[in-house]
């Protein structure tokens, strides 16, 4: 279940339709609107939705880019089709800080 | 999760990026060249963190973070609004780039391999059992570090080896990800490295990607170009390659083709250029001459005249075009027509997908050709420009030259002129230095591989900062053939476990990124420095102590090649007041500083290709110098564009463009006809899909660090492979299902991602390479360029099957 920090470059022209859009959605959280960057708090129920998520808001008129500047995935959550770390050297890969 | 915990991680989320817009929203560009004021605080903050200046550690763009320390420890990260390549701005991975010091199993102390298991040992016992261990057969013994190495570590390194061993093989693991790129470069230019910068992302009007992603691999600088449309800007952005991928969505024009296609499509550029008579004859008279492959083939290869270099084209037109590559005719034409505009200004990018190619010499000057013959270069936004995957890729493994032909500032080994100039700044005795070239990275691991008793004649290597376990190809072959091979001996420097540690004999815990002073060089030709903040856990050093130490070591045990010509140490270090400092013992290694010491030393190699660096307190002052960096009136000046005299101060007045360097030594670039050919290894009915690697946003290379920093490693937890939708469903695989990929060398099993982060093209798939635990590298090919020698990880046949769900 992705939580992730996101920066949208926008076209101010489209920034009230944008607002109207993203702020109807309910993955979304909007933030302030920055020198040209939406702040975007994307809350989706797994990867998969994460990406098509992403997908889905690169296709929105007036999206030119997104940054991604902070993240969080709960490892416990996450969804097919990635494998969970493996444990081939279990001595040796310890969980991280 | 609950409710709390997922609003709390929300409001996280969301203060992050909100802090991350204000400090784009309050940068000044203007400011990006004004000097650094090293380990300051925050106004009003005295007891807050001390923030000092770094190079991210992670990709070769360049960018840079300001590195806030408290109480011993990072313990936050900003982009950095002064600096000029990424102008406060960062992607997920720099965000998160002080994570990577503290995973819970950081490497603390050296450990011997005995009785099959690695024990605890001290670094004297590390340090005699390496120098024994050369002193023995030094003429076995191989280094080989990375394009991570920091400027001094690479140079310390390769010092040792070629001044002081007479040991030509060392190599860098650069020799896997841009060694084409530097082939291309000589080949064309007589010299290594992009003309242009990253200024040209500003301005130009079109960006081709040669088989490029860097909206993953590079998403500053990729951020950088589409910020343009923002601003009201047009740029038109290619994408050619055989998978769609997050670069694919901003892309106007995605070009899918044939694995090797893009040989044909840059042909097919040059042909149109020549048959429409839409070149820029100008350009071409005055500045570049013909070349093709000689006999035997030469990097150089043979020159040609005009006519036959169009005589050679002729048979590449837009249909035979699309019939080899599989890229519409009417695309090919459409390049060739921006091309023949002189308005537009094309910049074109390329990173593995041209590098990692059995033909990467020759896509690498054939894309130099098109811009050339067509004049779209040497002004501001006309550029093909290349960029590296590691953060001194570039500034070590190039400029310090630390592959097995190399010595520091483009000079060579097999060059006696070349060797008599290394060996007057090393002050060593004349012939000191070997003038065989070492072994590449393909052939000293399959020697290492191979019984001593078959040939095998490298039988100790030492690796520094760098996993070949888990990037060498075909890993039964090169890599894991050491583990039934009791006389070989594989020493590993390293911060964390990895592949390569799994099989080595002597572990070294090495310091990273801001445990150590260090100096890395970018893509654009920037050199930067910083210095060291925090301690190194445990017993963990800086692997240019290492090096020296080990030096040192083997001058205790007698051996020669360790003095000067004056009989003195060849590392010996001083003090402001001339006194000797034993920084051979760790204790004593930072009362000096010895990255400036080794740096103003290695900086008189640069002069000999016009490759200038400043003295190292230059860089002490700035966020990175883009070399030549030339001295008039007491002032430093960078070079933004090589060649060309509105810029460099190398080109003679009046000649508007000078290829100093030049092959032909007439200062005229080479235009290159290099023929298409099919790629080493195609799918037939036992293997019938191409297998493609590369890597995630989320991670770097091998994920050694970024599957330590949790954000990361819970966001892309394991490798996986995407499979085209129609191609999976007619295997009967559905998303999420098992399954098994099999070449002629390997195997491994994964679970398919089916329109997922990327789409491959009908016939191929895609895995990335950063899991440990997923090797996809046992399956790849270790087939290489035949100048380059820099392996092909982007095409080979494999069968994909279902396992289970």
């Amino acid at each position: 279940m992705p939580v992730s920090g996101l920066l949208l470059t926008i076209d101010s022209e489209c920034e009230v339709e944008l607002r109207k859009t993203l702020g109807s959605d309910a993955r979304m959280t909007l933030g302030d609107t920055l020198g040209g960057r939406l702040v975007v708090v994307l809350d989706t129920p797994s990867q998969s939705a994460d990406e098509a998520a992403w997908a889905w808001l690169r296709e929105q008129s007036g999206v030119s880019w997104i940054d991604l500047v902070w993240i969080s995935v709960d490892p416990s959550e996450a969804d097919v089709p990635l494998d969970r770390p493996g444990r081939r050297r279990p001595s040796q890969v310890g969980d991280s800080a | 999760m609950s409710p709390d915990r997922r609003d709390f991680l929300k409001a996280t989320a969301l203060a992050a990026a909100t802090v991350a817009a204000e400090r784009l929203l309050h940068r000044d560009p203007a400011r990006g060249a004004a000097p650094f004021a090293t380990a300051t605080t925050d106004p009003g903050k005295p007891s807050g963190p001390t923030w000092d200046k770094a190079p991210c550690r992670f990709c070769g763009t360049g960018c840079h973070v300001k590195v806030g320390v408290q109480d011993g420890r990072v313990v936050a990260i900003q982009g950095d609004v002064e600096a000029a390549v990424n102008k406060g701005l960062l992607c997920v991975k720099g965000y998160h780039v002080g994570l990577a010091l503290y995973g819970k199993d950081r490497l603390t102390t050296p450990q011997l391999r005995k009785n099959g298991k690695l024990v605890p040992i001290g670094w004297d016992e590390a340090l005699d059992i390496i120098a024994k261990r050369i002193m023995a057969a030094p003429e076995r013994f191989a280094f080989y570090g990375s394009g991570q190495w920091t400027i001094p570590e690479g140079y310390a390194a390769q010092k040792m080896m070629k001044a002081g061993l007479s040991n030509n093989h060392i190599e860098p693991n650069a020799r896997l990800c841009m060694a084409s790129a530097v082939t291309g470069y000589l080949s064309v230019y007589g010299v290594d490295e992009p003309a242009g910068c990253y200024d040209d992302l500003d301005v130009a009007d079109v960006i081709i990607n040669w088989g490029n992603n860097p909206a993953e691999m590079h998403p500053v600088l990729f951020s950088r170009i589409v910020d343009r449309r923002s601003r009201g800007e047009s740029v038109t952005i290619f994408d050619i390659g055989t998978r769609r991928t997050r670069t694919t969505e901003h892309c106007q024009h995605y070009l899918a083709m044939k694995p090797n296609g893009d040989l044909a499509i840059a042909n097919g550029i040059l042909h149109l250029l020549l048959a429409r008579d839409t070149y820029d004859k100008a350009f071409v008279e005055k500045y570049a001459a013909f070349r093709s492959a000689s006999e035997p083939p030469t990097l150089n290869g043979k020159a040609i005249d005009f006519a036959t270099f169009k005589e050679s084209l002729a048979p590449y037109t837009p249909a035979h075009v699309e019939e080899l590559s599989g890229v519409a005719a009417k695309d090919i034409e459409l390049l060739a027509d921006l091309f023949a505009d002189p308005k537009k200004k094309i910049t074109s990018l390329w990173c593995m997908g041209m590098n990692q190619h059995t033909r990467g010499t020759a896509i690498n000057s054939l894309v130099h050709a098109v811009h050339l013959l067509s004049g779209h270069f040497g002004t501001p936004g006309n550029a093909p420009t290349s960029l590296t995957g590691q953060p001194s890729a570039c500034g070590t493994a190039r400029e310090v030259g630390t592959f097995a032909h190399g010595l520091p500032g483009g000079l060579r080994v097999d060059n006696a002129e070349h060797r008599k100039e290394a060996e007057e700044v090393w002050h060593v005795p004349t012939g000191r230095i070997n003038p065989t070239v070492g072994l590449h990275t393909v052939a000293m691991w399959e020697s290492f591989c191979t019984p001593t008793e078959s040939g095998g004649n490298i039988g100790t290597i030492w690796v520094q900062v760098t996993n070949p376990g888990q990037t060498l190809p075909n890993l039964n072959k090169l890599f894991r053939a050491k583990e039934k091979l009791e006389d070989k001996f594989l020493i590993v420097s390293d911060v964390y476990p990895t592949a390569t540690t799994e099989l080595a004999d002597l572990v070294l815990p090495s310091a990273l990124w801001v445990e150590k002073n260090g100096m890395f060089g970018n893509s654009e030709r920037r050199t930067q420095q910083w210095f060291k903040m925090v301690k190194p856990p445990g017993d963990a050093r800086d692997d240019c102590w290492q090096t020296i130490a080990v030096a040192h070591r083997l001058l205790e045990l007698g051996h020669p090649g360790m003095k000067d010509g004056d009989g003195r140490f060849l590392f010996e270090t001083k003090d402001k007041a001339g006194k000797e400092v034993p920084v051979w013992k760790w204790e004593r290694y930072y009362d000096v500083n010895v990255d400036e010491r080794l740096f103003d030393e290695y900086r008189q190699f640069s002069r000999f290709k016009h490759k200038d660096l400043a003295p190292y307190s230059e860089y002490v002052k700035t966020r990175g110098l883009r070399w030549p960096v030339v001295e008039k009136d007491g002032q430093w000046r960078e070079t933004r564009w090589r060649f060309s005299e509105f810029d460099d101060g190398y080109v003679a007045k009046g000649k508007g463009l000078q290829f100093y360097h030049s092959t032909s030594k007439d200062d005229r670039a080479q235009i290159w006809f290099r023929p298409w050919e099919p790629p080493p290894e195609v799918p037939d009915a036992d293997y019938p899909l191409w297998l493609c690697t590369g890597r995630v946003v989320e991670h770097w290379h091998s994920g050694t660090m970024t599957m330590r920093i949790p954000p990361l490693r819970n966001a892309m937890p394991g490798a996986y492979i995407e499979i085209n939708p129609e191609d999976a469903r007619a295997m009967g695989i559905g998303n999420g299902d098992r399954v098994r990929l099999e070449s002629r060398r390997g195997e491994l099993e994964l679970r398919a991602w089916l329109n997922g982060r990327g789409v491959p093209e009908r016939g191929h798939v895609f895995v990335p390479f950063f899991d440990e635990t997923k090797l996809v590298n046992l399956v790849t090919l270790e087939a290489h360029d035949p100048f380059s020698k820099q392996p092909d990880y982007k095409k080979c046949a494999v069968r994909v099957t279902r396992v289970g769900p």
